[in-house]
């Protein structure tokens, strides 16, 4: 096995700027941890800890939501760090912690941490049924939370009832369902995780396809004596993008050669893989894209009826404000119809006009797919530009809530009455801006790249992208505008 | 200069705007008057619009519990009870798309308690007109450049 040392220079290099990759397998710190069999039980352990803490005080703590740790930690730091940080650098790390299916895997594994001689799983080890083997029962469960944000991110108790309703499920599909079939088909977050996962800058690969190929015995799939095998239903060796691989190390474990690389890579890589496109992958980043418009006007934007109509216990006084149903009826419609319909609408629109500027075979259907990967790096940098006042504005909660997470007025660490003040409010738009523009360039930059994907020619890849390079641009108008407009 | 030089100078112009706005102003002041009330979760009304170096008068209400009106660029931070009314005046010096924000929490959506000050220049919101014309140039300029070179599709 190589093993080469990497300077720290060497290192920030490959990440920030991605002159080459660069295999974290091959520094030893990183092997050994990966390798390691108790790594994954001692960050769950943990990050369960908190969340055992987040439900309780869902149930049990003050109902206002700023003064509640349930809120305050899921919908400021735990959704600030994934969109920023987690997803956009280090893909799906966050399944590696996630407490949500950590029992489903210690009941089906029998234990916390090693193989038992003479293992065999708990429960029926079922095949998810495959009429349902893709990525829509997730949309439609994403979506149907979704309707709920406003709710959710404001009645500690509703964001304690969705984690503990997830945690349940997840151990509950454990039982007659093999491995991770709760992580590939159900959970919410899974889906939005690996879509934009393709855009991160980690990755898991085979370092030599040939050898996977030859090698019958398949422990990164099927386990070895000490290890379990992929518990995500996906085949290591023959990994081509990050979607449905959580990082849980566990093929890196197993794999007899070492023929598993954690690579640092450039950002978006996947965005190019051909195999596995399909219209529910892309409908994801169609909803996606839509919501985070939405949510930005809903919870950032001046329009007060906006808010009153997603918040559906509103007993309004006012006679401008519909009553609270009527209010939800309408944005409910406003997220269904913008996500399913409106946005991968228009931008059908787009594709039939790029179609039709060439005079190409390829059908609609492959360049509305097709281009759809395109959105992936805008959509994200909405995302961005969505998360990042939430925590420039609202750091305070956080410590007030450290000292003091069920609002019952402890004061644990002398933080609980540090004063609500923003930091640097100026320059949020100008974060927000720079997500954006850093956001349209890698969408240029993929589309061009996907285009000459559909179309061999290169006059037309060039010019059947004018109309997605249009709606791209149109796309981050939209986000400037709500945000600075 | 390569590829990359150009795309950091691109992403560099957001960063210029408020440089370039905050020092072209020759403002000449009006004295405007808004009736703002504030209530759970919105300002009626929810944006204001003036112009760079205006005095700005807003004369606050609150239509049920006691709601902030806070913009942390102009120093603007006030608060107003029910029954109340509070007069608040400060001179529109910058330009630029501020958030006026609750400062007092207010019940469940008061995180999202948001409004708008918009602060032109000559009847002109220049930071998002020039935020636009950086990302048109951006995409643009992106598209030109990446599209001219053919580059072999690594996998
Ligand atoms: S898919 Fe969902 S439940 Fe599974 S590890 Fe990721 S976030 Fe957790
Ligand atoms: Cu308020």
């Amino acid at each position: 096995m190589s093993s080469r040392s990497w300077s720290v220079k060497e290192l920030l290099s490959s990440f920030l700027l991605h002159r080459k990759e660069f295999d974290l397998t091959d520094i030893g710190f990183f092997r050994r941890l990966f390798k390691h069999r108790a790594f994954q039980w001692a960050v769950i352990t943990p990050n369960l800890l908190v969340f055992v803490i987040v439900v309780w005080a869902g149930f049990v703590g003050t109902p206002v939501g700023n003064m509640n740790f349930a809120v305050v930690f899921v919908w400021i730091v735990w959704w600030f760090a994934l969109m920023t940080v987690l997803v956009p650098l280090f893909s799906r790390l966050w399944c590696l912690i996630c407490p949500l299916p950590a029992f489903g895997d210690w009941l089906q594994r029998r234990g916390f941490i090693r193989r038992a001689a003479n293992f065999k799983w708990f429960g029926w080890n079922k095949p998810w049924p495959s009429p349902i083997k893709n990525l829509w029962p997730v949309n439609f469960i994403f979506l149907f939370i979704a309707t709920f944000i406003v709710l959710l991110t404001t009645r500690p108790v509703v964001t304690g009832i969705l984690l503990l309703s997830l945690f349940v499920l997840g151990t509950l599909l454990a039982l007659p369902f093999a491995k991770r079939a709760f992580c590939r088909y159900v959970c919410p977050v899974g889906g939005f995780l690996g879509l934009y996962s393709m855009f991160a800058a980690i990755e898991i690969r085979p370092k030599d396809r040939t050898l996977c190929e030859h090698h019958v015995a398949k422990e990164c799939v099927r386990g070895s004596d000490t290890s379990f095998g992929c518990p995500w239903l996906i085949y290591p060796g023959g990994l081509e993008k990050n979607n449905y691989c959580g990082l849980c190390m566990e093929c890196v474990k197993a794999c007899p050669y070492d023929n598993l690389a954690v690579r640092i890579r450039r950002f978006g890589k996947d965005l190019l893989v051909k195999s596995g496109r399909a219209l529910d992958e892309v409908y994801k980043a169609h909803i996606m894209l839509a919501l985070a418009v939405i949510y930005i006007a809903i919870t950032q934007g001046p329009w007060g009826w906006l808010r009153d109509w997603g918040n559906v216990f509103y007993k309004p006084t006012y006679d401008f404000a519909l009553s609270g149903l009527q209010g939800f009826a309408l944005h409910a419609t406003l997220v269904w119809s913008g996500a399913l319909i409106i946005a991968p609408g228009i931008f059908y629109l787009f594709c039939s006009a790029s179609r039709a500027l060439v005079k190409s075979a390829a059908s609609i259907k492959k360049i509305f797919i097709d281009f759809s990967y395109s959105l992936i790096p805008i959509g994200l940098a909405g995302w961005v530009g969505f998360s990042t006042p939430i925590i420039f504005i609202n750091w305070s909660y956080v410590v007030n809530v450290l000292s003091d997470p069920f609002g019952w007025g402890w004061d644990l660490l002398g933080t609980k009455y540090i004063p609500w003040k923003p930091i640097f409010p100026e320059i949020v738009p100008y974060i927000q801006i720079l997500a954006v523009a850093i956001g349209l360039i890698y969408s240029i930059k993929y589309g061009i790249e996907l285009s000459r994907q559909i179309f061999e020619d290169e006059g037309e890849a060039l010019k059947a992208f004018i109309p997605i390079a249009i709606f791209l641009m149109l796309v981050s108008i939209l986000f400037i505008w709500l945000f600075v407009g | 200069m390569n590829k990359r030089h150009l795309i950091l100078l691109l992403l560099s112009l957001p960063i210029a705007v408020p440089l370039f706005t905050s020092i072209s102003a020759q403002p000449q002041s009006t004295h405007r008057y808004f009736n703002v009330t504030a209530r759970q979760f919105a300002y009626e009304p929810g944006t204001i619009v003036v112009n760079q170096g205006d005095i700005v008068t807003v004369r606050l209400r609150s239509a049920d519990v006691t709601h902030g009106f806070y913009i942390a660029e102009l120093g603007v931070n006030e608060t107003v009870s029910f029954g109340e009314e509070k007069i608040i005046t400060f001179v529109a010096e910058k330009v630029g798309a501020f958030k006026i924000r609750c400062s007092v929490t207010c019940g469940p959506l008061h995180p999202f308690m948001v409004g708008e000050l918009i602060v032109e220049q000559k009847g002109l919101n220049v930071v998002f007109i020039g935020s636009t014309a950086i990302i048109i140039l951006v995409g643009v300029v992106s598209f030109a450049l990446i599209g001219k070179k053919r580059v072999k599709v690594e996998q």
